[in-house]
């Protein structure tokens, strides 16, 4: 239901207005500010402590290890 | 058993040789063709002083209408332009060439400024209409000429030819340009000599190359002489005169298409040029306007 | 040669030039990183009400290895010292209260928690033309939670590297070993485990020349001692305490979860990035949570960047959370009153500045970084909350600060 819906609209998104990226048109895509993760350590940090606060867990990927964190 | 071979020729209007180890002489001649044949094909295809290459039929259908088709390997060349001109602040322009009716090697006077203002309309890397299946460009008597790319690119293609061939140990230089292969046998380099550009006898930097790369540019190949001063065959697309304030740069890097353009670019930016040379991290030597070296190669 | 430090100018050119044929032969695989990079934070949490307080000191180093490979290893400690919530009671006006544990005099550091937690890990990855796989590991030790860890991804590149689509799996394996204390009653020798997978499909698009998608899809699955050793459930019958054990959660939990991640890119506003995240993830305790994410990196002048940046947080309660029971423990297969449990929202709000410094010495470039987060965590931020949880509100803050070299 809910993840079926979702699904489609996903596919949705990446069949239509992708359009041509020419090799050469990479240069803004590569600035620092534009990568996913822009701060390696910082965004471990946030997220261990978004984890040991809150009930949501993955989305992420990384498979770090678990904590006894109160 | 490893010997050494030697092929000198002729091509893109210059002195070339490629050198390498190889098991048997027959090995060699095969390899050596396989390479001759490429880089004619190169000249063939993208010189602009043959009428049946692809350049001139390109150039012909300015300002006609009509396209001309390209291949992957036209249109990765015109990529790599097109970075060049954007790296350079818009100074490495391709279709700069249409000066040379002016500053030609056989010139003895300075053109007027009137006739250079006229053909400035006819320079623009913008202006060129292209994407990844065709070319056009709309005015006539617009020229793209690839002269500060197509060398370069020739030697590094040779000598990935010889690598697929099982060559390990070689180097080719074309007319000053020059690409390693793969080092001696025993692992050292191969031995570069860099001359003077005002006195081609005279060698004013020599090293040892095992990998890579060796492009220069300067005043020193096709200048003219007017009035008693050297005038550089390169030109500022945004004027449309030649550039002045380095004699000669030379430039180590990891393929021959890249140290060339920088070294051409260098020059282009003439005053700032050396500056630029700093920036980009790369071994260099260059000669400054005033006679002054500065050797930056045992970078 | 080497050629160590290149400008981005130099190598776009490479980049171009790569695309030639006849050159890529001999040239270097895709995406390998070919500088060397040393990564030093320091982190500072603070809970309101002087709850916990966490130093944390982490650190990283990734080199090139031949022409197609990367190694990394990365380390933390932390420590902790504070107080937390072990259970929740009804005060003399019937209202729900939480039980903070106390200062403890015998402790190291003079607070009822004193930990500290170190961990190792490290990782390989190997680049193809328009592939790579990484494989990974870790360790992490507190004195009574030890933790080992593997990790795997592949990435494939199609559509002319447009897009590329990643594989991962993850297993971890711990080991819980509570020390005896007021708020444990098993003794020393009790040991538990946990094991824990996940899995991930995800599709990164380059959907054009100024922004990009990242659509992630997870699923978890999580067996063993999945409670809390040292929190409690409080019974009441009526108003009087009717018994009082410690937190008791089902032994198994399959969680899914999909991440959607977007950036744009405004040139109009000096290269400034636009990054929205949103993630849903829900598991078979009946948490529901929504992430939502945003955060502005605007360049000011000279490698200068500021990062404001806000979330928020809401998640629905567990199906066998109250804040306090009724009636006896034997009527429930499970109970916790574990205020992660409950139904809450967070909302939080940060500053970041950095300052990158190019062609320092030997190395390519330095970047200083620093930053604020303030967080509140309250039972009325709640999506669909009727606000019955405020008597665990609570707030921190986290400042950064750290710096990253690259040569």
């Amino acid at each position: 239901m809910k993840t079926s819906i979702a699904a489609i609209i996903l596919l949705a998104v990446l069949s239509t207005g992708c359009s041509e990226v020419l090799p050469r048109q990479r240069g803004n895509l590569a600035l620092p500010q534009m990568g996913l993760t822009t701060d390696g350590l910082e965004f471990e940090l946030r997220q261990h402590a978004f984890f040991s606060k809150e009930s949501a867990a993955g989305g992420y990927g990384g498979g770090g290890g678990g904590c006894g964190c109160n | 058993m490893l010997q050494v071979f030697d092929f000198p020729f002729q091509a893109m209007g210059s002195p070339c040789s490629v050198q390498f180890y190889a098991d048997s002489a027959a090995r060699a001649e095969d390899v050596f063709r396989s390479v001759q044949t490429r880089i004619e094909a190169l000249e063939q295809r993208y010189s602009r002083y043959r009428d049946d290459s692809l350049l001139s039929e390109i150039n012909r259908r300015a300002g006609t209408g009509v396209k001309t088709g390209l291949d992957a390997e036209t249109f990765a060349l015109l990529q790599y332009a097109d970075q060049c001109y954007l790296e350079s602040q818009q100074l490495f322009d391709v279709t700069s060439g249409v000066l040379r009716r002016l500053w030609g090697p056989r010139q003895t006077q300075l053109p007027a400024k009137q006739d250079v203002a006229a053909l400035l309309p006819l320079i623009g890397w913008q202006k060129v209409q292209w994407s990844e299946d065709a070319i056009y460009l709309p005015q006539t008597g617009m020229e793209l000429d690839f002269g500060g790319i197509v060398k370069e690119y020739a030697a590094d293609v040779a000598a990935g030819i010889c690598h697929q061939h099982g060559i390990r140990h070689g180097i080719i230089e074309l007319g000053g340009d020059i690409s390693v292969i793969g080092p001696l046998p025993d692992g050292q380099g191969w031995p570069v000599a860099i001359r003077d550009p005002r006195q081609p006898d005279k060698v004013v930097a020599q090293f040892r190359l095992a990998a890579g790369a060796v492009a220069s540019s300067g005043d020193y190949e096709r200048f003219l002489l007017i009035d008693g001063v050297r005038y550089s065959h390169l030109l500022n697309p945004k004027t449309g005169w030649p550039v002045a304030g380095l004699r000669a740069v030379s430039i180590v890097a990891q393929h021959c298409v890249v140290a060339g353009s920088v070294a051409t670019i260098a020059m282009l930016k003439a005053k700032n040029g050396l500056a630029w040379l700093h920036g980009s991290g790369l071994p260099f030597l260059c000669c400054q306007s005033n006679g002054r070296l500065i050797d930056r190669l045992q970078h | 040669m080497k050629t160590k430090k290149m400008t981005n100018a130099v190598k776009r050119l490479q980049c171009a030039a790569l695309l030639l044929p006849g050159l890529s032969q001999t040239a270097v695989a895709g995406r390998v990183e070919e500088t060397y990079n040393a990564d030093f934070q320091y982190g500072h949490y603070s809970e309101s009400n002087q709850r916990m307080e966490v130093d944390i000191f982490q650190g990283a180093l990734s080199a090139p290895i031949g022409s197609a490979m990367t190694a990394s290893v990365n380390l933390v400690r932390d420590m902790v010292s504070g107080a937390s919530p072990v259970y929740n009671f009804k005060d003399a006006n019937g209202q729900v209260r939480q039980f903070i544990s106390g200062a403890s005099p015998t402790s190291s550091c003079g607070k009822s928690i004193c930990e500290q937690r170190d961990a190792i890990s490290s990782g390989l990855t190997y680049f193809f033309d328009s592939a790579s796989v990484n494989v990974g590991g870790g360790f992490s030790r507190e004195h009574d939670y030890t933790s080992r860890y593997f990790n795997t991804n592949l990435s494939f590149d199609f559509n002319k590297k447009l897009t590329t689509v990643n594989f991962g799996a993850s297993a971890a394996f711990d080991e819980i070993a509570p020390s005896p204390s007021t708020w444990n009653s098993r003794d020393s020798a009790f040991k538990a485990h946990k094991t824990s997978q996940q899995y991930l499909l995800g599709v990164t698009q380059i959907i054009n020349k100024e922004s990009l998608l990242q659509s992630n899809i997870t699923f978890g699955y999580h067996s063993g001692f999945l409670s809390d050793p040292y929190k409690w459930v409080a019974f009441y019958d009526g108003n009087a305490f009717s018994d009082f054990q410690q937190d008791k959660r089902p032994e198994e939990r399959f969680e899914w979860a999909w991440l959607n991640q977007y950036v744009r890119h405004f040139g109009q506003f000096n290269d400034a990035a636009l990054h929205l995240d949103y993630r849903f993830s829900t598991n078979d305790w009946g948490i529901n949570a929504h992430t939502f994410e945003a955060s502005w990196h605007q360049p000011i002048i000279d490698d200068w960047q500021i990062i404001p940046r806000f979330r928020y947080y809401s998640q629905d309660k567990a199906d066998f959370y109250q804040a306090v029971f009724s009636g006896q423990s034997e009527a429930y297969s499970s109970y916790s009153s574990d205020y992660r449990l409950a139904g809450f929202g967070a909302i939080s709000a940060g500053l970041k500045l950095s300052k990158e410094v190019k062609s320092i010495g030997y190395a390519e470039s330095l970047k200083f970084q620093t930053g604020v987060e303030y967080y509140d965590h309250s039972s009325n931020y709640q999506l669909g909350g009727n606000g019955s949880n405020n008597f665990s509100n609570f707030s921190y803050y986290l400042v950064t600060a750290s710096f990253n070299l690259k040569f």
